[in-house]
């Protein structure tokens, strides 16, 4: 039983699974803006008939699963607009021009990686088909990547075929989870990936991010109004790569060797947010101060801005500068963390009203009911009412929830601002190693670029 | 003097064989998967392009058959948490029931909880598990909520 539109989602979805035809009830208004009462009574009158026609009447012949023909054979010869015009109407493209995936365009790419054209790279839900070598260079000539950006798609896509990144969880979403990449080690540098100011938008960056949309659209198989059901609509991933020389000035370690490569291996991770950002401008140079208005920009940025308070994974993304302060005042990246968690917090009362009466759609009892609860949760404490509240008699009496668990730290952006970035979703993350073909450095030299080596961090 | 003209004047085989070959090619055009754009002269460069889509990995099943009416059958519940399917499951039990008075509900409170499908290619461990209970309990119809 579905809301209108996610019928539509639950019968594709199904097909995706191999059951050709999933037989859905529809409740024609969304069920949590309803009154008990309301769906008692509709249930009987709108969806039993429904169920019982389901049930016990022959099923029409169905289609079978959508057309799903990978392979390398020709699929539609034409000029630049009618190339355009056909992957748009079958749902290929974006909407946006891309460049025709010739078979030849498509071999370039295929020369900057080791693995096999056919070899499977990962099965990706939602649609449950085969990404390769062959289908991720089509969907990065689409996007109008260089065909030196290919170790990077491989990465992304074994990123995203993870089982911690939830892929399943999140990729058809109402919440809109946006999946956004960042790379770390000297190969960012050599191909141009930005980490300074603009980074997202700069082309080497948004090709990369439109070839993963690319690629969630045509092999991951989330489509809106079929399989991804973002209220609003996504849009495209985004690409960063870390300020790795600003990091080692302030003795900061960067993101891919805190979780165990080394400082000049290549890797790419994937996170997943509701929203670009929160942008804070922290205009203070007490190290303690400012690490209390980032905590504060995190605790009022959850996932679904009310009703998951504390579950979050929160990013930040601090500028070069900010991140001084905070290192030249004692911060590591650990303590900071450790404090930002311990500063986060929300009343427990405004984070019940947040899950109860804001819900993503899980089921909660009365206000009343939850916050006797929530305040009996062992999490919940008196006398930690965060800074920027006022200290007035009795503060130390108001019961408060945590509300930051999980913080990745990304330094990057404009070096002459002072600003951070905290993006939030869910608890979902991938970091692969970049794998490089074994001629990468002739190949480089041949197309222009300065070897590898020349950006390592000494 | 046209080709058809001189078509008699050869040899059957000849003829035989030019005559295949006219029905071959007049066959592929008809059948070739390669769609084309209708052809306009704009003296623009064409593409030959392929499929950016990804090949499946699923076999299709059978849909099991429908059943006869729902008197004497077992009708199972299953709840996802979400959007107070508590609610309207229990409406719908009872509302098969004054039905159908013979039918059996399961409610959703006997039954394991819904849960998103595994990841492609790690175990189906709660597949699995939710499958048995079907059996186990004798589920002849399962209805799943709520989506939205």
């Amino acid at each position: 039983m579905t809301n209108p539109g996610f019928d539509e989602q639950a019968r594709n979805s199904a097909k995706d699974h191999g059951i050709p035809s999933l037989q859905v009830a529809v409740y024609p208004n969304p069920f949590d803006l309803e009154t008990n009462a309301q769906l008692q009574e509709k249930s009987a009158k709108i969806l039993v008939p429904q169920i019982v026609d389901a049930l016990i009447n022959p099923i029409p012949a169905s289609k079978g699963t959508a057309e799903q023909r990978g392979g390398r054979e020709i699929v539609f010869t034409g000029t630049i607009d009618q190339v355009n015009r056909y992957f748009t109407d079958k749902g290929w493209s974006d909407g946006m021009s891309i460049t025709p995936p010739t078979k030849e365009k498509v071999e370039e790419f295929l020369k900057y990686t080791d693995y096999a054209p056919d070899q499977e790279i990962a099965v990706l839900p939602v649609a449950n088909l085969r990404a390769t070598p062959w289908n991720i260079a089509v969907n990065g000539v689409m996007a109008g990547c260089r065909p030196e950006y290919m170790p990077i798609l491989i990465a992304a896509v074994q990123a995203i075929a993870d089982p911690s990144f939830r892929y399943t969880n999140h990729g058809g979403s109402t919440h809109s989870f946006m999946n956004f990449f960042w790379v770390n080690g000297p190969l960012s540098r050599q191909l141009g990936i930005d980490h300074g100011q603009g980074l997202i938008a700069n082309p080497v960056n948004s090709v990369i991010g439109r070839a993963m949309s690319l690629i969630e659209r045509n092999i991951a198989g989330f489509r809106i109004k079929e399989t991804q059901m973002g209220s609003f609509g996504k849009q495209l991933s985004w690409v960063l790569a870390e300020d790795e020389e600003a990091m080692t000035k302030l003795g900061w370690e960067p993101y891919h060797v805190d979780k165990g490569f080394a400082k000049n291996a290549n890797a790419l991770s994937a996170g997943y947010s509701t929203l670009w950002g929160r942008n804070l401008i922290p205009s203070t140079s007490d190290p303690k101060i400012l690490m209390q208005v980032v905590a504060y920009g995190m605790t009022t940025t959850e996932a679904f801005a009310s009703g998951f308070t504390g579950q979050s994974r929160r990013y930040v993304l601090v500028e070069p500068g900010v991140a001084k302060i905070l290192a030249d005042g004692g911060y590591t990246k650990r303590s900071l963390r450790e404090d930002l968690i311990n500063t986060g917090r929300k009343m427990t009362y405004e984070a019940v009203f947040s899950q109860v009466y804001g819900s993503f759609g899980e089921v909660y009892g009365s206000f009343d009911a939850e916050l006797e609860k929530a305040l009996r949760d062992k999490k919940t404490e008196k006398g930690k009412l965060p800074p920027w509240y006022p200290r007035f008699p009795g503060w130390e009496e108001i019961e408060t929830t945590p509300a930051i668990r999980m913080v990745e730290f990304i330094v990057c952006g404009d070096p002459a601002r002072n600003k951070v970035q905290t993006l939030a979703g869910g608890a979902g993350i991938a970091i692969k190693e970049i794998k490089l073909p074994a001629k990468w450095d002739e190949l480089m030299e041949k197309a222009g670029y300065r070897p590898l080596q020349e950006f390592f961090l000494k | 003097m046209d080709i058809l003209q001189q078509l008699p004047r050869m040899s059957d085989g000849t003829a035989t064989w030019m005559l295949a070959c006219f029905v071959v090619v007049i066959l592929f055009a008809v059948s070739s998967p390669t769609d084309t754009a209708a052809s306009e002269p704009s003296g623009e460069p064409a593409y030959k392009v392929v499929s950016p889509i990804g090949e499946s990995t699923v076999k299709i099943t059978t849909m099991a058959p429908r059943l006869d009416t729902l008197d004497g059958k077992t009708v199972c519940m299953v709840w996802n948490n979400a959007f107070k399917a508590d609610v309207t499951l229990p409406a719908i039990g009872e509302a098969l029931r004054k039905q159908y008075p013979g039918v059996k509900i399961v409610p959703y409170t006997d039954m394991p909880d819904a849960f998103l499908p595994e990841h492609p290619g790690t175990p189906r461990k709660e597949s699995e598990a939710l499958q048995a209970v079907f059996k186990e309990k004798g589920c002849n119809a399962v209805i799943s909520g709520n989506g939205g």
